[in-house]
């Protein structure tokens, strides 16, 4: 629910992805003054209308070459004083610059924000009033589905989980206070306590996770492991649509890492070809290994490239916690030489343990060297990249779980003390609800007296 | 008896009195009608005045100009400051009552009010003309004529008593049930239905076995709970006890459950949940092997004791028999026995934040025929009432108090906006803005209000004015004490710092207002330095709640006044009817609305914005 509020806001007003440029808009009464904190460039007295070239630096750090455009308040889209920045179009730059201005004091506009301060400001008619309306009502009606879409998995569930605790403690706190007299037996201190020190681990972790989800964004990076000679660096190529890793027929060609950029619709994909996996006392090809490992704990998404033809010889070196690792796919190479169903009968009666972990991952089989079935790899990185993005990972969620963490931190503090302050402890834990039901997209209502008169007798 | 007045009062319980009082120091002339005078301002139920969210209430009263928490000071046996350990914004005064001495003391003030008249006599039916509420009309026909009526029923509309199977009509022990009123307004269009509510048994002091149960004394320190009372306690203090049910008990009300009416289905009315029946408790919580009972004096020099937490409808042979099982009552003699009340009252979704009822111009209702429950809640309707009523016959504007100056704005704008289906009782955690809503902040919040619509005499101006100034003086005093590190040393272990002042000191947990007097700040009565202390620690989240008012402030300024929502676009059918039933003045009520959601509220936004573009030709 908002009226015309004062805050700025900020959001890319071209269409997200890889393109050409992407025109970043800010609006509000503080825009001007938030964009030249970055771009100081921007002269005393911009005039309206005017386009002006410099380097868009934070921190002491060029982000970008950017165009600025001002314009005076009264004559833009929303009517108020407007900035947009013209920067390149990758997603990590504009991205990126969108964090600066929320860091710097704007908030991220909802959907059709700018269209609807236009109306408010009565720069629009009415059917395109209308039309704005059905988008909110639109919106907020799908709101609570979507949000929940979105969040599909783990995080809606810790999140859910979270707001029933948080509840469940408030309904303690608030009958310890309403009802003082009634003898209740209420959580303890120490309980309140530890719920609240899981409930900051849990907000820490999904914060670590957002960091995490970023870099899926900024580009998806993909290792490629497996036993030499498996055909790692066929498929390197093949995949990349040009030779870029040295191939042949000997086990331990590749002994330094590869690495070729790929672009999946708009998106950037990162293939990293690595050494082969292999008992060895060369001292280069030792260090190569090392960095094969390294890759491995970095990547987000490992391919496991097996020989159709050596079944048994597979997985040396790589532990069984590895092979159990939810971002490793396996490939099974060179069915041009051994069809699927050899393969399997083989491994199985070779290598019962491997067989049964192949059946539960998620596995292609192809011919690197005849190209066969490569397609489906490229369309399994597109999936992935298209749930990075829907995912949880959204800005706005991250500002709420900053916003939360710093409540539950505050509310912990106050708990620390030895002075008793419930009301405040209330009032901080509401506000972490708040900002966990806001991600959720549920509507802020804290029934809390019904929660009280679930649990507890009470009366006079 | 002359026929006409300003204004006429239909009951004379707490909210009657405050609303007659009310128009009365306006300069009105006022009839109160009461069936019963020798009950006027009665405590028919528990023997205390205030508790948690409850002193809020009184002393919101006291500022505005009302009279309960000066007789509740009169009629102080026992003081307590609850929660007084789990922060400021939650604490909550209360004082054990002498019942008798309460009443008698407004009852002998109202009637020393020149410009209040009593008729003891049952009002059966309004007194309508062209539309409006004109007046009552008598059991012998005749009219009483007035500008305004303001009906207090509080549990006496159809009212029915039950006791085991036994069921009277009455609402009260000792007082009659009023019939007809309810008729009526079901037949102009109120929605009329019931409540229940109970009350537990008396028994006599010395039947009851003390030396055996927890003695449950009062606050050594005693704060009264109106700035313009005296400073002591007025009588002696009195001793309340505590004892508890057991196995036992809860065996002899099991095996009688068949016998309680509110489990055969005789009682329709829906209870309190919060003030629920011994039977209740036990069926609910079948795992409690035990609940408290405290035993509470109702006059100092009387042999009457009020069994609390003991509220039931059971029939006489079996409240004894279960209240000899617990410990101290073993020879428990009853002066009388527990009930419940079944009454009517109105949807209060009915009547507008003034109090008046949309269907019937120049009605109010106030109290328990709203849906409310407790002394205090009345009262404060009551007052409201009283006020509002006066303003429009002044022709002065209406008084609404929003949510972040009172408590009393909670209760209304509650009522009013989301109706209740149990007797509506106040509680701290419905108040969103709580940490700015504290007793101790009751004259800065809605003093300036008081001096604006002239609800104070000089005298109550005079010593409000004083209080507010010593307070800003300390405060501001504060500022002028400053130390350096080492000179604190002694006293307090604070961290390095240049310069503190006292008032900085204060902002430290753990520093007050008593250890800046070891530091040489002048001494200050404890009400000005423990306020001014209060407010000086929760400077920050004082703050961020006057923030968060002022945002909803925009939205409370946005009229919603005569809008057709069937114009509005984009509404869902419910959100559609429920605006028109409740017709929000503004924005900020309409969002609390229960069943219109953010999108409506977005949608009446366009609504008002596109109007406001667009003005009337």
């Amino acid at each position: 629910m908002r009226l015309q509020d004062e805050d700025t806001i900020c959001a890319q007003a071209t269409a997200c992805g890889m393109g050409g440029i992407a025109v970043l808009r800010v609006s509000g009464r503080e825009s001007l003054k938030i964009v030249r904190q970055i771009c100081p460039f921007i002269p005393k007295n911009p005039k309206s209308h005017h386009v002006y070239f410099g380097s868009l630096c934070y921190q002491d750090q060029i982000i970008d070459e950017v165009l600025i455009i001002y314009f005076d308040q009264g004559r833009s889209f929303t009517s108020e004083q407007v900035v947009e920045i013209c920067c390149h179009g990758s997603p990590v730059v504009s991205s990126e610059i969108l964090h600066i201005l929320q860091e710097l004091g704007c908030r991220l506009a909802d959907r059709g924000e700018f269209t609807y301060r236009a109306f408010l400001a009565g720069r629009i008619d009415l059917v395109q009033a209308e039309n704005v309306l059905q988008l909110i009502e639109a919106r907020s009606q799908g709101a609570r589905r979507q949000a929940l879409r979105q969040l599909q998995g783990e995080f809606s569930k810790i999140l859910i989980h979270l707001q029933k605790d948080i509840q469940y403690m408030l309904a303690h706190i608030e009958a310890e206070i309403d009802f003082s007299e009634e003898n209740l037996s209420v959580l303890t201190q120490e309980k309140h306590f530890g719920k609240i020190q899981k409930i900051r681990d849990q907000l820490k972790e999904m914060i670590q996770g957002y960091k995490q989800g970023q870099r899926v964004r900024e580009g998806l990076k993909v290792g490629i492991f497996g036993p030499p000679n498996s055909g790692k660096s066929t498929l390197f190529n093949s995949l990349l649509k040009e030779d870029k890793a040295i191939v042949s027929s000997y086990a331990g060609t590749t002994r330094d890492q590869v690495e070729g950029e790929k672009f999946v619709q708009g998106q950037r994909i990162c293939l990293i070809d690595t050494a082969g996996l292999r008992e060895t006392t060369d001292v280069v090809e030792k260090r190569g290994l090392e960095k094969t490992f390294q890759t491995f704990t970095e990547a987000d998404i490992c391919l496991y490239v097996l020989d159709a033809l050596f079944p048994s010889y597979t997985f040396l070196k790589f532990s069984e916690q590895n092979l159990k690792d939810h971002r490793l796919i396996f490939i099974v190479n060179k069915t041009d030489l051994k069809s699927k169903e050899d393969f399997l009968s083989q491994l199985k009666e070779e290598q019962q343990e491997v067989y049964e972990q192949l059946k539960h991952k998620q596995t292609f089989y192809i011919s690197a060297q005849t190209g066969e079935n490569v397609q489906d790899i490229e369309n399994f990185f597109h999936e992935q990249l298209k749930n990075g993005e829907t995912a949880v990972y959204l800005p706005r969620h991250y500002r709420h779980l900053l916003k939360a963490l710093y409540h539950i931190e505050r509310t912990q503090k106050l708990m620390n003390s030895s002075h008793e302050h419930l009301d405040l402890i209330s009032f901080e834990l509401k506000e972490v609800l708040k900002h966990i039901q806001n991600i959720l997209g549920e509507n802020v209502n804290v029934d809390v007296i019904d929660e009280i008169f679930q649990q507890f007798c009470i009366g006079k | 008896m002359k026929n006409h007045f300003h204004i006429i009062v239909v009951g004379a319980g707490h909210a009657g009195v405050e609303a007659a009082l009310a128009c009365s120091r306006m300069g009105l002339k006022v009839l109160v009608a009461t069936t019963n005078v020798s009950r006027i301002s009665y405590m028919s139920c528990n023997p205390s005045i205030g508790g948690v969210a409850k002193g809020h209430l009184v002393k919101e009263i006291d500022v505005l100009g009302g009279i309960m928490a000066v007789a509740g000071d009169r009629a102080c046996l026992q003081y307590k400051h609850l929660n007084s350990k789990k922060g400021p914004a939650v604490r909550g005064s209360r004082v054990q009552c002498d019942k008798k001495i309460y009443s008698q003391f407004i009852r002998e003030y109202i009637f020393q009010q020149e410009n209040i008249s009593i008729l003891e006599e049952e009002i059966s039916s309004l007194y309508i003309h062209s539309g409006k509420c004109a007046g009552v009309i008598r059991k012998d026909g005749s009219v009483l004529f007035s500008q305004a009526v303001i009906l207090t029923t509080g549990t006496f509309m159809s009212a029915i008593m039950h006791m085991g199977c036994r069921k009277k009509s009455g609402g009260r022990i000792g007082d009659q049930a009023t019939y007809g009123l309810s008729d009526q307004l079901r037949k102009l269009g109120f929605q009329v239905t019931r409540l229940k509510t109970g009350t537990p048994p008396r028994i006599h002091k010395d039947s009851v076995c003390w030396s055996a149960i927890q003695v449950q004394a009062g606050d050594s320190v005693y704060r009264p709970l109106s700035f313009f009372s005296p400073k002591k306690p007025m009588l002696p203090s009195e001793l309340c006890y505590l004892t508890y049910t057991n196995e036992k008990t809860h065996q002899v009300i099991r095996d009688h459950l068949d016998l309680s009416p509110l489990f055969s289905g005789a009682i329709q009315g829906v209870g309190p949940r919060y003030c629920p029946s011994i039977e209740d408790k036990i069926v609910r919580f079948p795992d409690k092997i035990s609940h408290q009972t405290f035993l509470e004096p109702e006059e100092s020099k009387g042999s009457s004791i009020y069994v609390q937490g003991l509220s039931t409808s059971l029939p006489a042979f079996v409240q004894e028999k279960f209240l000899r099982t617990i410990k101290g009552l073993e020879k428990v003699k009853i002066l009388q026995w527990g009930y419940a009340v079944e009454y009517d009252f109105i949807n209060p979704i009915q009547i507008w934040p003034t109090l008046e009822t949309k269907i019937l111009p120049k009605l109010y209702l106030a109290g328990q025929i709203n849906g409310s429950s407790g002394y205090e809640e009345a009262a404060g309707q009551g007052l409201m009432a009283g006020i509002n009523a006066s303003a429009q016959i002044l022709d002065q504007a209406q008084f609404i108090l929003p949510r972040h100056k009172a408590y009393i704005g909670v209760l209304i704008d509650d009522l009013v906006t989301k109706g209740t289906t149990e007797p509506y009782r106040m509680f701290t955690s419905r108040a969103e803005y709580r940490l700015i809503l504290r007793e101790d902040n009751v004259a800065e919040r809605l003093f300036p209000l008081a001096k604006k619509y002239d609800l104070l005499s000089k005298e109550k101006v005079k010593i409000l004015d004083q209080v507010i100034e010593q307070r800003v003086r300390y405060k501001n005093q504060l500022l002028q004490y400053k130390w350096h590190s080492q000179e604190l040393d002694s006293i307090l272990s604070v961290p390095e710092h240049k310069l503190w002042t006292a008032y900085h000191l204060l902002k430290r947990p753990d520093v007050s207002y008593k250890n800046l007097e070891q530091l040489g700040v002048e001494p200050t009565p404890q009400e000005i330095a423990e306020a001014v202390e209060i407010e000086i620690k929760y400077e920050g989240y004082i703050q961020r709640q006057n923030q968060i008012v002022q945002k909803n402030q925009k939205m409370g300024a946005m009229s919603l006044k005569n809008i057709n929502y069937n114009e509005v676009k984009g509404l869902s059918l419910e959100a559609k009817e429920k605006l028109e039933q409740i017709q929000p003045l503004n924005l900020d009520q309409a969002g609390r609305i229960l069943g219109v959601s953010p999108s409506a509220v977005q949608a009446l936004i366009v609504h008002v914005y596109r109007r406001k573009s667009q003005p009337l030709q």
